[in-house]
């Protein structure tokens, strides 16, 4: 319903691997922000993400004369450019320090200006259960509902099995289920202790 | 899709199925069919979806922007790589000719190679953000949020090729006549100094110029253009719109100020995804076809989605990855 001016992907790949300069660029243009934004959520230190998003551009640019037809390029680049991040970080672990927020999802603005008092509350605890789960967890959250990857590219991305990321999910959602079962006796709670 | 298979989902079942979050995240024609079917089918299971749908509606995610002067300084290291791994043309050239002219090939060697020192640049802007760009010929263009504009080589003839929105103050060359041409979409626009608006964000082109002339071109039509003159060319139906229109309010957004005429809502979220990134969504299919017609000076984000709300006395709910759903009450 809504319109994007975004070509196929897989058709932009395959001018870029048989030698198209533009394709270099469109591909830059589509993904370096986009990667930029996975690893503020993935590291602190914003030039070694910076760097890393040169690396990897530059090491496609190079070889790009070997490498095959992808299916899914934004799975493909994100694969690459994680596993690059986490092995650079490790180089240089002395100045590593992890992004206070990473993975947190939030209450934005936006939605605290048009929700209504209840909603809003409750949304707060959604963002407060969620984002005590573990890292990992609210990663495979983020690639699958913000990033709108499947299961089986997260599984890729993160090397583990396929079955693993859909138990994550699963028992994320599980967990705040019944979390927000106890949730409307603790705002009435709440509510009556601050009357 | 069979309807039976969701009958004893539970919530955690919706919240990992991909045609259920595709429909709560990315709802289409298709899948509000299917689920809104279903929900009247299984009545009893409507607190569960609604949940389902509240939760996975709630996963939103602050977005760091990669700073413009960041963003430029890697493409300038990409695009210096990607001179120097270009591989060079020797080979098209028969060896006997290129024996007999030896000299020669050197000379054209040497000339391509100083020639593609100078490495088109490509400009790209971000959600919301304008970038103005003077181009070697000292022509100026405002680029419009969440646009690429690619340069020509700026030689014989000046082309650059638009994804998105932009103004254009055409500099006029004094000696000879050298051609400005801006490819957007299927059209190219022929230009000789003058101020235009160019904007192909919905996958349509349309231009409005300002002053001056241009011609559009598209295979072997041509078409002049005059000041105040609106056109759009429909992509898929492969024909011309043209009205008469004031050419500053195209051009407002340059100056911060959003101006819907009589546009569909579904151009307008189209607009509004460009500027700042966010999706409205329309439950109600009737509902994108609406016109909407406002002048919003100052326009940040709320006061659009305000704007809309109001005008067709509308619910809006906010949802993940910055989607903005919008119901008739």
């Amino acid at each position: 319903m809504y319109a994007t001016s975004f070509h196929d992907d897989a058709a932009e790949w395959q001018a870029f691997i048989t030698g198209n300069q533009a394709s270099c660029g469109t591909l830059y243009a589509r993904y370096a922000p986009q990667l930029y934004n996975y690893g503020c959520k993935l590291y602190a230190d914003r030039s070694l993400i910076e760097d890393c998003i040169q690396q990897l551009f530059l090491y496609l640019l190079t070889h790009r004369s070997h490498l095959s037809a992808v299916q899914n390029v934004k799975a493909y680049l994100v694969k690459a450019f994680r596993r690059d991040l986490l092995r650079m970080a490790t180089e240089n672990r002395k100045q590593q320090e992890l992004p206070i927020e990473g993975f947190d999802i939030t209450v934005s603005p936006e939605t605290q200006l048009i929700s209504d008092e209840s909603t809003l509350a409750r949304r707060r605890k959604v963002a407060e259960e969620i984002n005590a789960l573990p890292p990992r967890m609210k990663e495979v959250l983020f690639l699958r509902f913000y990033e709108n990857l499947s299961f089986e590219d997260i599984a890729a991305i993160m090397n583990i099995h396929q079955k693993s990321v859909y138990k994550m999910v699963y028992k994320a959602f599980d967990k705040l289920r019944h979390r927000l079962i106890d949730f409307p006796l603790w705002l009435a709670m709440g509510w009556l202790l601050w009357k | 899709m069979e309807w039976k298979d969701y009958a004893d989902y539970r919530q955690e079942d919706f919240l990992t199925d991909d045609y259920f979050s595709e429909w709560v995240l990315r709802p289409n024609k298709e899948n509000n069919a299917f689920w809104e079917e279903w929900q009247q089918l299984y009545p009893t299971r409507q607190p569960i979806i609604t949940e389902a749908r509240k939760i996975l509606l709630s996963l939103e995610y602050t977005r760091e922007e990669m700073p413009v002067e960041s963003y430029d300084r890697i493409w300038s290291v990409i695009a210096e790589e990607m001179e120097t791994t270009t591989p060079v043309r020797k080979r098209r050239w028969p060896m006997a000719l290129a024996a007999a002219m030896a000299t020669g090939i050197v000379a054209v060697a040497a000339l391509w190679l100083f020639r593609s020192k100078t490495i088109p640049p490509v400009y790209t802007s971000q959600f919301g953000e304008n970038r103005t760009l003077i181009l070697p010929d000292s022509s100026k263009v405002i680029l419009g949020p969440h646009s690429t504009l690619r340069l020509g080589s700026f030689k014989e003839i000046r082309e650059v090729w638009l994804e998105g929105e932009a103004y254009f103050n055409v500099q006029h060359t004094a000696v000879t006549a050298v051609p400005f041409i801006v490819h957007a979409g299927s059209l190219d626009i022929e230009v000789l100094g003058t101020t235009f608006n160019v904007q192909n964000y919905t996958g349509n082109t349309q231009v409005v110029l300002s002053s001056g002339k241009i011609a559009l071109r598209r295979q072997k039509e041509r078409l002049i253009m005059k000041p105040g003159d609106l056109v759009e060319y429909k992509e898929k139906e492969e024909k011309y719109i043209r009205r008469e229109v004031q050419p500053e309010r195209y051009a407002s957004w340059v100056k911060g100020t959003l101006v819907f005429e009589d546009a569909s809502l579904e151009t307008v979220a189209a607009q509004v995804y460009h500027q700042f990134g966010i999706r409205l969504v329309f439950r109600d299919s009737s509902l994108a076809k609406e016109k909407f017609s406002a002048t919003l000076t100052t326009a940040d984000q709320a006061v659009v989605l305000a704007a809309i709300k109001e005008a067709f006395s509308l619910e809006l709910t906010p949802g993940a990855d910055s989607t903005y759903i919008f119901t008739r009450k």
